[in-house]
């Protein structure tokens, strides 16, 4: 072992100015057991920093039983397309509400362009991330629920996983709401271009 | 992604993932919920994970958001519930924060700031790219290199000083 060639490593190493590779010379070097007296205060360092980076994940089954949860109806019952076809019917409906209540011409609405196709696309993909997220956070408390079986804690956190949910959907429907304000006041300048 | 895909990429990630929680929450039931919650959201979001430039440092960034946000929610208890806790002092690492082998180096980190921990074990225990730090941790490379430079030449010193304590005890006894 050239120890002269590993104490300017060494040196370089302090000042964080070597590679991974050189790195991890260092640290085969310091795993030897014939480090010079005036470098041997360092080699417990690196005999640490390999020690850490033994620890292991505790549970043996993680593994399996991740790939239970994975596989459960509960992470993909509401998958993307599902949410989307959702989110389209909403927006469908409340776009449809939104025309039948206004007085105006219906006729004086052009198509949607493609930019306004595609921020409604961008709008329901967000909601449709939203409800994904959510959905996956409320199965997976409401299995810790099941486990902890406390009947009054279960109807506790039921409560608050429902008032996330009414929370959720409060937010959707600002965001449809936001979505059509936009849509009117589009409809609104348009008309005031042509007039 | 296939299921199977999804296993080969992230699964052999479990023990890193868990070190780094284990190192903002230092409870290993908590550490593993963490884990296992990244897991679930990776699984969610796997259809746009192949858009993802380096999926590992995402995942580990993934952990070091729920880890402070897991500590954000561990702060509103009260103090002496957590210590109550009867696993609260058995988490994998006491064995080497407890262990007399290391016990020099552990006061050296003790030293450091949290911040410095953290990117001193980014680099020296799971051997990241100072640019996959800074994707990590949302660094910027300079300041990454300069705090490791800092918390590696605190560490120097600390050892440094503990051996020369050690000569003159050793001295003073002989």
């Amino acid at each position: 072992m050239n120890w002269l060639e590993i104490e300017r490593l060494l040196d370089r190493f302090w000042k964080g100015e070597t590679s991974l590779a050189e790195e991890e010379q260092l640290k085969n070097a310091f795993s030897r057991n014939d480090a010079p007296a005036h470098l041997s205060s360092f080699k417990i360092y690196f005999a640490y920093n390999v020690d850490q980076k033994n620890i292991k994940h505790p549970q043996k089954d993680f593994e399996q039983k991740l790939l239970e949860k994975l596989n459960s109806k509960k992470i993909g019952f509401l998958s993307t397309p599902k949410l989307l076809a959702y989110a389209a019917g909403l927006l469908l409906l409340m776009s449809s509400l939104f025309f039948l209540l206004d007085n105006n011409d219906a006729s004086k609405y052009k198509p949607l362009t493609a930019k306004e196709i595609r921020v409604a696309q961008k709008y329901l993909v967000l909601i449709a991330n939203n409800m994904e997220q959510s959905a996956a956070f409320t199965s997976q408390k409401l299995e810790k629920l099941n486990m902890l079986n406390k009947g009054a804690q279960t109807i506790q956190q039921y409560e608050t996983t429902y008032n996330k949910q009414i929370k959720n959907l409060n937010r959707i429907e600002q965001i449809d709401y936001s979505f059509n304000q936009l849509k009117y006041l589009k409809a609104f300048s348009n008309n005031k271009i042509k007039l | 992604m296939l299921q199977n895909e999804f296993k080969e990429m992230f699964f052999p990630l479990k023990d890193k993932l868990f070190r780094f929680a284990i190192q903002f929450v230092k409870r290993e039931d908590e550490a593993a919920d963490i884990v296992q919650d990244t897991f679930l959201k990776l699984w969610v979001k796997r259809k746009s994970i192949k858009d993802i430039r380096n999926p590992e440092t995402f995942a580990m960034t993934m952990v070091k958001n729920a880890s402070i946000d897991k500590l954000r929610k561990l702060k509103t208890l009260r103090i002496d519930e957590i210590y109550k806790d009867p696993e609260y002092n058995h988490t994998p690492l006491d064995s080497l924060t407890q262990s007399e082998t290391y016990a020099q180096v552990i006061e050296a980190m003790k030293l450091l700031s949290e911040q410095q921990q953290m990117l001193l074990k980014l680099r020296d225990i799971e051997g990241y790219e100072y640019n996959e730090i800074s994707e990590i941790t949302g660094f910027s490379i300079n300041n990454i290199r300069v705090n490791i430079s800092r918390a590696r030449n605190s560490i120097k010193e600390r050892l440094l000083k503990q051996e020369q304590n050690e000569l003159v005890r050793d001295r003073t006894t002989a």
